[in-house]
Formats: C-alpha cells, sequence, structure tokens
C-alpha cells in the first residue's frame, strides 16, 4: 500500500515536471521526455544540434523547474581542464593554498558546444562526470547530487571541430537532436514570447530530494526477462550488422535498459513494455555506432540503421497478425 | 519451466524441401498399404499425424524441444517394444512388422526435424519403405508408385544437395542408378534361394469365400464324386490323368487312373529332417477306389492369435519340430503337414480338420503361399512299445475294418503269410516285406479289367503297381486279420537341393500309404512300396540337412534373443506409464495454461484484424504504435494486454484483467460506427 502510493506520488511529479518544461519548451514532447529520462536514470545528455534551437533554454527549463543550481559553460579551443574542474589557489592571509571551485560544481551543467575545445579538456569533463568527483592535486571532491550535464555539439561537420572520439561518446546517456519547430509551433512560440519569456515565470515543482527518490525508484521498476532478452538482443544485432564497423558494448545496454525503466516511469507505469525499448533504442544507441561505409558519417544515416535493426527485431510476447 | 531456447545448428529453412520428403514419405506409406494390405484407417491416421508433425517440426524448428525429444525417447522405446511384440505374436513375415514400425517411426521423428540430417533420415525411411513394397509388390501397378516416387526423388535430391555443381552430377547419376534399378527391380525374378528367411507364414489372408471345407481339386470341375461311391460307379469312365496334379487329392481316389506324373515342382520344404508330408486319408475301400465317409465332416479350428492347435494341449514350440512350407504351385486346399504336427502356422483366420486328421484350408493355396508346422517325433520314440501294441476295440473301429466283397483267394493268402506271428505288430510286419519281396514297382501297368477288384488285380493277375496299388492291398490285407488300417496320399519327402537347403517336393513324389492303428500307440503310418521306408527309418538313417539345422537353430536363437528383449522392455514399460502419465498430467495443465492465455491472444488478434480491416491503423513494429492516434477505449484496450504480458501480476489480478480485456474486447468488436474510436486529430495511419 506504501508503494502504491509512493507510485503515484512519483507519476504525479514526473507529470508535473513534464507540464512545467513544456510551457517553455513548444511541440518538443520527446525530447523533454527524453531529457526527464536521463535525470531519473542518472545520466548524461548530448545534445548534436545547430544553433539556436532551445539547447540552453531546455537545461535552464530543467533546472528551474526541480530547483537546482545551474551552470554554463561555453567551450573555446583555449580553455583548460582547470577552467572547469577549479584550482588551489595561494591565499596570501592564510598562508595556504585554498581550493577554488569550478563551474562543474553545479546540479545541471549546459556544455556548450563542447566539441570547440581541446581534447585533453574535454576528457578532463566526461572524467569528473563519470566518476561522481573530482581530484585536484590529490584531494577527492565529489561533485553535487543530482549531478547532470548537458552537453551540446554542433554536427561534426562543421568547420573548427575537435570530434569527440567513439569511447568519450559512449559515456554520454543518451544523444538527441531538439530540430526545427513546425511552422504552427514556431507561431505559437512568438505569440507566448511577446511580452516576456516564460522561462522567467517558471516556479519549481520538484526538490533535490524528489529527483533522488525518484531515481531510486527508477531503478526498481520491473523489466519481464523476455525484455531483457529483446534488449540484449538488439544490442548483440548492432554489433552483427553489415553496415555497422562497430556496435554498442555492454554499456549501451545497461543504458537502455536504464533508459526503458526510466521512460515506463514517464509513462506512468511501473513496468517496462517493448515500445519504451523501441522509443529509448535511437537515442541511447545511436551516437555508439560507427558505421563501415563512413567514419564520420552524419547523425541521420546512423539513426536510419538503428530504425532497420529495431523493425528486424521480433518483438517479445505479442502476437500480430 | 518450458523455457524455449535457441539452438544454434544449422536450420533448414527450406518449405519445398519439408514438402517434397513428405510427399516421398506420403507415397512410400500409400505403396506400403497397397502391397502389404495394411488397414485404410492406420494409414490414414499416420499420415494426418505426419503432416502435423511436419508443420510443427517447421515452426518449431528454432527450438530445442527437450520435453518433445524426452517424449519421443520414451515413445520409440515403446514402438520398439511393440515391435518385437509383433515379432512374437504374429509372425507372418518379419518385414511387416518392420515396416509398421519404421512408419510409426517416422510419424514420431517428423515431430523433430530441425536440420537436413533429420530431413535425410525420414528420407531413407521413405526409401526403405518403398523398397519393401516393392519385395511385397506381384504387379506393374508399382510402377505407377515409383513414377509418382521419383517425381519427389528428384526434387529432394536436388534440393538436398543445394545445387552444387560437383554434388549435382553425383545425384544425378545417383538418380539415374536408381531410377535404372527400380524400373528394373520389378522384373527381376525373386526366388527363395540364398535368402535368410525368418518369415514362417505369410501375411493372412482375410477375404475369404464361403467354403464348408469340402475338398476342392485343381483343374477338374464339374465331376460328381458321389456318383463314383456307388455301385454304379463302376461303370463310369476313369477320371482323366491329370500329370501336373496328382489324383490322390480329390474326394474319390480312382485307382483305375494310369499315367505318369510330371516333375513341376508343388512345394519347398525348410526342415531339419527330411519327413513324409501327409495330406488325406480314407477309411472307405469301394473295389476300385478309396473316399472318405464322412467328407463333409469337418471340425472348425479357429484361432485370435497364430498358432492353431492341431490337438488338444500341444507341446511348447522348444520341443517340438519345425518345417516350413514354401508353395510353389496353386493347389487344392489340402494342407500338406508332416505325421504328428501339433502348432500350425497358416495364413487364415480358421482351418478345417477332418475325421482323418486331414487338414483343409478354407481357400485354394495360391502360389507363394508360406507356412509353418511345428509337429513331434512321440511316435517314433514310442517304436519300442510297437512289440506289445494291441488291437484296439472292434466297435470304435468299424469303419476301417469294413472289405467290400473280396475273394477268398486274399485271405486265404493273408493268413498264410501270418500263420506264423503271433503279435499283431509282427503280423503286419510279415504282410509288409511279403508285399516289398515279391511285387516290383512299376508305372508302367494296364488298365484295371471291369469287374476285377483291384486288389485281386494287382495280387494276382497284374502282380505288379506303383504306390496306390500296395497301399490299397496293404490296407485290405491288414483288415482281415482285424488291424484297423486307413488309405493315405501325400508327399514323399522330396530332393534335398544343398544350396538352398530345402526339400524340394515335385508332383511325381506324390505318394500313397497306409497308417494303421494300434494299442497304446495310435496311428502308425507304414509305407509298403519297395521304394519306401518305414517311417521310423527315416531317422534311424541320420539323414540330416545341416542347412536345416542351421537355419533352425539361427531362428530360434533369434526368437530367444527377440524374447529377452522383449522381457527387457516389459520393465521400461513401468517406468513408461509412471513417466507418460507424469507427462500427460503435465500437458494437460499446460494446454489449459495456454488456453488461458491464448484466450487473450484471440481477442487481441481479432481487434487489430478488425482495426485493419476497417484501415485504422496499418501494421507496424508495435501495436503500442499503431493504436496511438485511436480513441482511449482501444489505447486502454492495447494498455490492458500489454500489462497481462509484462506486468508483475499476481494470479488474481492476471484473471481479472483477462476478463476485463475480453470484456473491452468484444465491446470493440460490436461495435459498428468508427465514431466512438475519436482520433486525436492528427489523421489516422501516421507514423
Amino acid at each position: 500500500m506504501k508503494e502504491n502510493i509512493l507510485k503515484e506520488k512519483i507519476f504525479d511529479k514526473v507529470e508535473r515536471l513534464k507540464e512545467n518544461i513544456k510551457k517553455v519548451i513548444i511541440g518538443k514532447d520527446k525530447v523533454i521526455d527524453y531529457v526527464i529520462c536521463a535525470l531519473l536514470s542518472q545520466g548524461n545528455i548530448l545534445i548534436e544540434d545547430v544553433p539556436g534551437v532551445g539547447k540552453t533554454v531546455l537545461a535552464k527549463a530543467l533546472a528551474e523547474s526541480i530547483n537546482l543550481s545551474f551552470k554554463r559553460i561555453q567551450f573555446t579551443p583555449d580553455m583548460m581542464p582547470s577552467d572547469i574542474l577549479g584550482t588551489n589557489v595561494f591565499n596570501p592571509k592564510t598562508l595556504e593554498f585554498e581550493f577554488k571551485k569550478g563551474p562543474i560544481f553545479t546540479n545541471i551543467l549546459l556544455a556548450d558546444e563542447i566539441n570547440r575545445t581541446s581534447p585533453r579538456t574535454q576528457s578532463g569533463l566526461l572524467e569528473a562526470m563519470d566518476e561522481g568527483g573530482v581530484t585536484i592535486d590529490g584531494v577527492y571532491y565529489p561533485l553535487p547530487k543530482p549531478f547532470l550535464v548537458i552537453a551540446t555539439q554542433n554536427p561534426r561537420e562543421h568547420f573548427g571541430t575537435y570530434p569527440l572520439p567513439e569511447s568519450q561518446l559512449d559515456r554520454f546517456f543518451i544523444s538527441i537532436t531538439i530540430g526545427y519547430l513546425s511552422l504552427q509551433e514556431e507561431l505559437d512560440m512568438l505569440e507566448k514570447q511577446k511580452i516576456f519569456h516564460p522561462l522567467e515565470k517558471l516556479e519549481p515543482v520538484l526538490d533535490k530530494d524528489d529527483v533522488l527518490t525518484m531515481q531510486d525508484f527508477t531503478k526498481k521498476v520491473y523489466i519481464h526477462r523476455d525484455i531483457l532478452e529483446y534488449i540484449t538482443q538488439i544490442v548483440r544485432n548492432t554489433r552483427e550488422n553489415p553496415k555497422i564497423s562497430l556496435g554498442a558494448g555492454p554499456r549501451g545496454s545497461i543504458s537502455l535498459m536504464r533508459a526503458s525503466q526510466a521512460m515506463a516511469i514517464i509513462r506512468g507505469r511501473d513496468y517496462v513494455i517493448p515500445d519504451d525499448v523501441l522509443d529509448c533504442s535511437v537515442p541511447v544507441l545511436v551516437h555508439r555506432v560507427v558505421l563501415k561505409e563512413q567514419v564520420e558519417s552524419p547523425r541521420q544515416k546512423r539513426e536510419e540503421v538503428v530504425k532497420e535493426i529495431l523493425e528486424r527485431t521480433k518483438i517479445p510476447r505479442i502476437k500480430l497478425p | 519451466m518450458n523455457k524455449t531456447k535457441k539452438i544454434n545448428i544449422k536450420v533448414e529453412n527450406s518449405k519445398i524441401l519439408r514438402g517434397s520428403i513428405f510427399y516421398l514419405n506420403f507415397v512410400a506409406i500409400f505403396s506400403v498399404w497397397y502391397f502389404l494390405e495394411l488397414p485404410i484407417n492406420y494409414i490414414l491416421g499416420i499420415i494426418f499425424i505426419t503432416l502435423i508433425g511436419y508443420i510443427y517440426s517447421y515452426k518449431n524448428r528454432y527450438n530445442v524441444n527437450l520435453l518433445l525429444k524426452i517424449f519421443m525417447t520414451l515413445f520409440m522405446f515403446y514402438l520398439l517394444r511393440e515391435f518385437f511384440r509383433n515379432l512374437l505374436l504374429q509372425p507372418y513375415d518379419p518385414r511387416i512388422p518392420l515396416a509398421t514400425f519404421l512408419i510409426n517411426l517416422n510419424a514420431l521423428h517428423s515431430f523433430d526435424l530441425p536440420t537436413k540430417l533429420d530431413l535425410s533420415f525420414s528420407f531413407f525411411i521413405s526409401l526403405i519403405l518403398m523398397v519393401i513394397s516393392g519385395v511385397f509388390a506381384r504387379e506393374s501397378i508399382f510402377l505407377v508408385f515409383l513414377l509418382f516416387y521419383i517425381i519427389g526423388l528428384i526434387i529432394s535430391l536436388s534440393l538436398m544437395n543445394d545445387y552444387k555443381p560437383s554434388t549435382k552430377y553425383l545425384s544425378g547419376a545417383i538418380l539415374s542408378i536408381s531410377l535404372i534399378g527400380f524400373l528394373l527391380f520389378p522384373f527381376i525374378p525373386r526366388s527363395l534361394p540364398f535368402t535368410f528367411r525368418q518369415d514362417i507364414m505369410s501375411q493372412v489372408i482375410q477375404r475369404i469365400t464361403a467354403v464348408r471345407g469340402e475338398i476342392k481339386t485343381p483343374n477338374i470341375q464339374n465331376v460328381n464324386y458321389y456318383l463314383y461311391r456307388l455301385p454304379e460307379g463302376r461303370k463310369i469312365n476313369p477320371l482323366p490323368y491329370d500329370p501336373e496334379n496328382y489324383f490322390g487329392f480329390a474326394p474319390f481316389v480312382d485307382l483305375r487312373q494310369r499315367g505318369i506324373p510330371s516333375s513341376s515342382l508343388v512345394f519347398r520344404v525348410l526342415s531339419s529332417f527330411p519327413t513324409y508330408h501327409r495330406g488325406l486319408a480314407f477309411d472307405t475301400y469301394n473295389g476300385f477306389g478309396w473316399y472318405q465317409s464322412f467328407e463333409e465332416k469337418v471340425d472348425t479350428i479357429t484361432t485370435d492369435l497364430q498358432p492353431f492347435h492341431i490337438v488338444k494341449n500341444p507341446l511348447p514350440e522348444e520341443r517340438l519340430f519345425r518345417s516350413t512350407y514354401f508353395i510353389e504351385k496353386d493347389t487344392g486346399n489340402v494342407i500338406f503337414v508332416p505325421q504328428g504336427t501339433q502348432r500350425l502356422y497358416f495364413p487364415a483366420p480358421f482351418i478345417y480338420k477332418d475325421m482323418e486328421n486331414g487338414i483343409r484350408s478354407p481357400f485354394e493355396m495360391p502360389k507363394n503361399l508360406i507356412y509353418t508346422s511345428f509337429y513331434s517325433d512321440t511316435f517314433i520314440r514310442s517304436a519300442k512299445l510297437l512289440l506289445k501294441a494291441q488291437i484296439p476295440d472292434k466297435k470304435k473301429f468299424e469303419r476301417y475294418l469294413q472289405i467290400p466283397n473280396i475273394s477268398k483267394k486274399v485271405e486265404r493268402l493273408v493268413l498264410e503269410i501270418t500263420k506264423n506271428y503271433e503279435t499283431p505288430w509282427e503280423k503286419v510286419l510279415a504282410i509288409e516285406k511279403y508285399l516289398e519281396e515279391n511285387y516290383p514297382y512299376s508305372l508302367d501297368i494296364p488298365p484295371l479289367k471291369e469287374n476285377v477288384d483291384a486288389v485281386e488285380d494287382f495280387l494276382f493277375i497284374t502282380k505288379k503297381g506303383y504306390c496306390e496299388q500296395f497301399a490299397t492291398a496293404f490296407a485290405i490285407m491288414l483288415r482281415i486279420i482285424g488291424v484297423p488300417s486307413r488309405f493315405v496320399t501325400g508327399f514323399s519327402p522330396g530332393e534335398l537341393n544343398p544350396w538352398t537347403g530345402m526339400y524340394e517336393v515335385r508332383v511325381k513324389n506324390a505318394h500313397a500309404w497306409v497308417e494303421i492303428y494300434l494299442e497304446p500307440v495310435g496311428w502308425i503310418p507304414i509305407d509298403p512300396t519297395p521304394s519306401g521306408d518305414f517311417m521310423e527309418e527315416i531317422r534311424i538313417k541320420e539323414e540330416y540337412n545341416i542347412l536345416g539345422l542351421i537355419f533352425d537353430s539361427l531362428s530360434r536363437f533369434i526368437n530367444e534373443i527377440i524374447y529377452f528383449l522383449y522381457n527387457l522392455s516389459t520393465l521400461y514399460l513401468s517406468a513408461f506409464i509412471i513417466l507418460f502419465s507424469s507427462l500427460i498430467i503435465y500437458f494437460t495443465v499446460r494446454v489449459i495454461r495456454r488456453f488461458q492465455q491464448s484466450r487473450e491472444d484471440r481477442i487481441f488478434l481479432k481487434v487489430i484484424g478488425m482495426l485493419k480491416k476497417k484501415n485504422l491503423i496499418s501494421y507496424g513494429n508495435s501495436p503500442y504504435e499503431m493504436v496511438k492516434n485511436l480513441g482511449d477505449e482501444i489505447k486502454e484496450f492495447v494498455s490492458i494486454y500489454y500489462a497481462l504480458k509484462f506486468a508483475p501480476l499476481k494470479e488474481n489480478e492476471r484473471r481479472e484483467y483477462r476478463e476485463k480485456l475480453i470484456k473491452k474486447g468484444k465491446k470493440i468488436l460490436k461495435t459498428k460506427s468508427f465514431d466512438l474510436f475519436p482520433t486525436n486529430g492528427q489523421g489516422l495511419n501516421k507514423d
């Protein structure tokens, strides 16, 4: 009974969070779902898109809705790891080195144009978000919880970029694109923002503890064994597909499982159905595969291949004519 | 519980190959049915089961099916046991139990045919069945079956080899060789020599036209044998002589017949010792011929289980001698058996036994008929008793002592011969010795004169003759001294063919001798013909047939092995029954569960099918995706279905959900108009 109340509470809160973000981001329900999904699964998001589609607004809206601290780093080629993590500074008064925290010490970090900086800086950030803490001069500083990195990167073929290697990409939980709005949606947006930006009036609907309980609950979502089999089958198929030279690793399967669990919560269920897996597969797997024909292939082509794999993998237990 | 795991073997996906192999089996089974005369219900059932098996194994070709395999193994043991049982109980031809065994095995195996190798087993079984039916075929209609078989053979052989060029030629060569072989096969003369056969009788002939048990004679029609029995019968011309058929196997043995028998083969006998083959016995002599006074009075011997018991309380088979007859020529209905036959395997549902212990078949015996007699040699063992043997009470044996009007000359001669002897047996030997020493054997004798008794003619006028004359004279002379006697016709042992190990009995081996009755031995056969021997002398000569002994002991050995295996298999049976019953319980529980589960699947499929029919959805990867633009009713229906499939539900919740799903599904199915399923405005069939 207690569990049922908790369940209902969590479903309700997720719904409210969704509605809150929707006030700011118009017509991108799916994207919002994925962002919440990453939040619930304690994963990091990679947004691949052109400038000006609302990446920052999305991250800000999320942070505001949960009453979390938010910081933004604009990556440039001359950035150093210490610019992100922080550094020890000598304090002449106390005659001691004092640790000055970098912008990474926050709940939600927007790492803008991550592929514009040098690989050294990139790896500094990625290591930090992987380990959940920073070690500087032998001292370990834990990052606050919850912690979510929303990294954006310009399409790889753009000029003056340092593309992230596959090993680094694998550390992102999901990768999404936002894309442009339809004509009607864009018109609505303009109408709404004529006087003030809705972000200014956004009020928090959750607090930190809520997020932590939700993250806990996500791990308990029931997955039928056949669906686990289905997930492994999908991931295996990415490895065996003739068009793909490098498929998703075991981390891909774990991520897909977690994402499906989170997606089930977002849709108000405490058990996973194959459609959750289907919907999560593209964002979870698309940045983990490397095509044979072209190492630096555009996202669209990779998506096509993953979708093809999904179509070919048989859905378990469901009978269809 | 029954997790179906995927298997990592090379699974055969070709439907055409499976179809063609099934077709081959179909043709082979039907051909076996036609030529082995198996019941049609059985064959149709088997074909049905095989078809289901093929479909099942195609659908489950990627699964391990462990339970099915265990079940199949047990069932195969059972079939093996049945095979042994059939071999023991119905010892027709072992090829028929073998064929049914293979058919059953094939039907069972058809449930598990994932790979090409499994299919090839099925293919070989069909080939063996085809060969068996070819061996049995006596009609050219086999060619029709063969033609149908070869069509399937071409398809499946080419498919089995994956069109690889190297094996393609090989299969072509095999195909053409087998084609030629098959075409030639029916024309190859099939004879018994050089084949080891354990079969002791042919297949039971069930279709019998009404016969009362009278003696049937081949090639003779419209003869009223009863006329010859009358005194006026003497005036009728003698029956025409047929060199192909001995005249002794007829209701009336006319001693006036003269002729030389042909040497065509009548039957072959596989036995360890040479024996006389007894046919008919006659009790009444009318001066020129013999007949049975109670020809029509026959006992019917029936049996559900072979063999027939000729005597009451026969000895077990181990203590009897076996002799198997292979009929080589269409003959009448007289069954030839050795003296002392106790058990008889004969391919008929019943047989007749007449008053003189002659055995008659309910049909005229065709060529290729096989039957087996188990006879005892107790009479030979009791030879020592003969010296003290006594003449039985005359009242009981009146008809064996009846003498027609015979001149006193014969009586005087008999008394003259026997005057120095006391016991009946010594007197019998004296008469026999007298006949053998004073009368030569000859086939060339003049016709019998009118109004002269045949015995008188032989003893005093012609003074030579052949076996019928000797036997008639001997029988009548014994009757004069009061010994009951009867006239017996049959065949002498024939010649041993050392290559085949069989005695070949021809028409010219037809023979007549005499049986006398003495207490306490019973009926004793004696051959008074000079060339013949005493029955017991045959054994004293120790003329063993080595091949016959080998065959006899081999068959006995095989029989013992089969018995042993059969007894062993009864051990399985109890274990099998327990396992089988538990399996049945398990499967029924599973079937009930599956039925309940399938209820939800069925209603779901119906609803999805209806939506598709009304063009509300198009088939995609996931039903959830398909119905996302439809009304809430349907969405809810689908989500209940998903919950049933994937949610961790308790049994009562599950039942509740299932009822809800079915209720909703029925409601949706009843709705005629689309209005109840409003879309969310994004249009139908999008995405």
